[in-house]
């Protein structure tokens, strides 16, 4: 069997795309003149636009959609393995058949795992794919695409962007609609929203943000899951708080960041500029004041710790959308990645080292641990969507 | 953001069914065609196809690279074709004839399929009805009439198409010409 070697082909199928529109220069040419005498065949099919017309709409004869549809449905439900093929469900029917044939036992067994794809399938429609906002009646839409100046109409309601301000219109009576509103992110993809007060806020992957269309009441309260980084629009009268599970963060004006990721063992807030007031719920009297360049920590029933000087380039890396860890602990950049790729994290073996790692958040993940492995003392091993942490 | 192989890579990585959807719309039917090229058979080379992209998505972590990611289309399209021979002749008592074009095929270094799977990438963007305008006119050189004809449409139709594909594509292959250039510098 001839050995293939990818680099080559990606290698000559740019050459030859540079030939066709004629962007070829001289040591190019050269190249692509060798490779053309050991396959002066292709070389004339290749460069031909005929040929090449006719092969692409060969392509285009075969249907994508259907097939689409199947491996979809195969990734999302593994213990099935339905085929449908020219002739129907027939490989499908056959295995039913047999199951009935075998009897009781057999049937309560499928039943069984049947049920626990019912279970997985419900947990896996709480992973959304694009970024989600959900309007207080309960609609959802997908706001990804949507841009300053768009209206969408679900049902009853307009939905329209205003500047970045997403506000929500009874389409009949064009009366503006009261209620909470939820943003969510999927993994691995940032998103901001401003609220209705101005307050601009940037979402990290796998987060949330519950706030109300508009702003009333003593305070402006708003419930994050996540991380999300605020900047929050100055109000002499209105306080502005934000809940993360257990913890409380008050503010008047200011820019802060809060790492509330289920992941962790504690919440992280933040101050970048201004003046914020943590509270911890669990811990009623548990208060703290923190300045800019302050970490506040808290963990499960016990006092609110305060850092000083916090590295700010590594605790705002998501936002440039990078990784960055100066002499971090492995397992707090594993829980960084767990985040972003959506993988579990398994130890064979405790690794007490420190690592620094500075790369662009679209890295592909075996580069990425390759470059940690290189550092030395850990080996790792992808499985699936587990990574396995040994020495 | 700029959207190529590598920005559907990251995003297969990161777990999203989305990315997939890319890689599946573009390689399906070069490497389904090049199956059912060895085989000689539609259906089995369509299954063959599907159970390719699953493995795909099972081993999204391991691709270190855009090349290491088409190595594996490629290698295991052709391996998984090369097994249902091998099957047949495995079942048969005496030697199974098949047409020299198959084992030529075999040889032929996957140049055609990436060639293919670039341009397609290219016009991807493009609505089914369009796509096949573009191609009719920019690649086979038909007239409006030849193929207003050949889909069964209205010379106005096709030219209102052509001149949709060309803006959309406008924009992108500014884009695309920069990517490339950059990509193939890795």
């Amino acid at each position: 069997m001839k050995n293939l070697k990818i680099e080559d082909v990606v290698r000559i199928a740019a050459l030859l795309r540079k030939y066709r529109e004629q962007t070829i220069d001289d040591t190019e040419l050269e190249e692509l003149n060798e490779w053309k005498i050991s396959n002066p065949n292709q070389f004339e099919q290749l460069t031909s636009l005929n040929y090449l017309g006719t092969k692409l709409l060969d392509l285009e004869d075969i249907s994508v959609e259907q097939h689409l549809l199947n491996i979809h449905r195969r990734i999302d439900n593994p213990a099935k393995s339905w085929r449908y093929s020219k002739w129907g469900w027939t490989a499908a029917a056959a295995v039913l058949l047999l199951v009935v044939s075998i009897g009781g036992l057999y049937l309560f067994q499928t039943s069984k795992s049947r049920n626990h794809d019912i279970k997985e399938n419900l947990s896996r429609s709480h992973k959304i794919d694009k970024v989600r906002l959900t309007l207080p009646n309960g609609t959802q839409v997908d706001i990804e695409d949507f841009k300053n100046g768009d209206t969408l109409t679900r049902g009853d309601v307009q939905i329209v962007n205003n500047n970045g301000i997403i506000s929500y219109i009874d389409a009949h009576s064009k009366q503006a609609i009261a209620g909470d509103n939820i943003v969510a992110t999927p993994t691995g993809k940032q998103f901001q929203v401003t609220l209705p007060d101005q307050t601009k806020v940037w979402l990290n992957g796998t987060s949330s943000i519950k706030y109300p269309a508009r702003f009333a009441g003593k305070e402006r309260l708003v419930e994050i899951t996540g991380e999300a980084y605020f900047e929050v629009a100055k109000n002499k009268i209105l306080p502005f708080v934000v809940l993360a599970n257990n913890q409380k963060v008050e503010v008047l004006g200011t820019h802060f960041n809060i790492n509330s990721y289920a992941n962790q063992a504690a919440i992280k807030t933040t101050l970048l500029e201004g003046s914020v007031k943590v509270t911890s719920l669990a811990l009623k009297n548990t208060t703290a004041i923190l300045t800019p360049g302050q970490q506040a920590q808290l963990s499960n029933g016990r006092n609110i710790q305060i850092l000083d000087n916090v590295n700010m380039n590594e605790i705002m890396a998501w936002k440039n959308e990078m990784f960055i860890f100066s002499s971090a602990p492995l397992t707090d950049i594993l829980q960084t990645i767990s985040n972003w790729y959506d993988v579990d994290i398994h130890y064979e073996a405790q690794i007490p080292d420190r690592y620094t790692l500075r790369v662009p958040n679209s890295t592909p993940l075996p580069i990425l641990l390759n470059f940690l492995e290189k550092s030395g003392g850990v080996h790792f091993k992808i499985q699936n969507k587990t990574i396995i942490v040994n020495h | 953001m700029q959207k190529d192989d590598l920005f559907y890579l990251s995003l297969l990585q990161q777990g999203k069914e989305d990315a997939l959807t890319y890689w599946v719309n573009i390689y399906f039917p070069i490497l389904c065609s090049y199956a059912n090229k060895i085989i000689d058979d539609e259906a089995q080379a369509e299954d063959l196809t599907e159970d390719l992209f699953i493995k795909l998505w099972e081993k999204r972590l391991s691709f270190a690279s855009i090349n290491e990611l088409k190595s594996f289309l490629y290698t295991s399209i052709r391996n998984a074709s090369l097994n249902v021979i091998r099957q047949r002749q495995r079942e048969k008592k005496r030697h199974t004839f098949f047409s020299q074009q198959n084992s030529l095929d075999t040889d032929n270094g996957f140049w055609e399929e990436e060639v293919l799977a670039e341009i397609r990438k290219s016009i991807y963007e493009l609505p089914p009805q369009m796509r096949k305008i573009f191609i009719l006119s920019f690649f086979e050189k038909k007239t409006n009439d030849e193929i207003a004809e050949t889909l069964n449409i209205t010379n106005q139709t096709v030219r209102n198409q052509k001149s949709n594909a060309l803006t959309i594509l406008r924009k992108l292959l500014r884009e695309k010409a920069f990517l490339v250039l950059f990509s193939y510098l890795i």
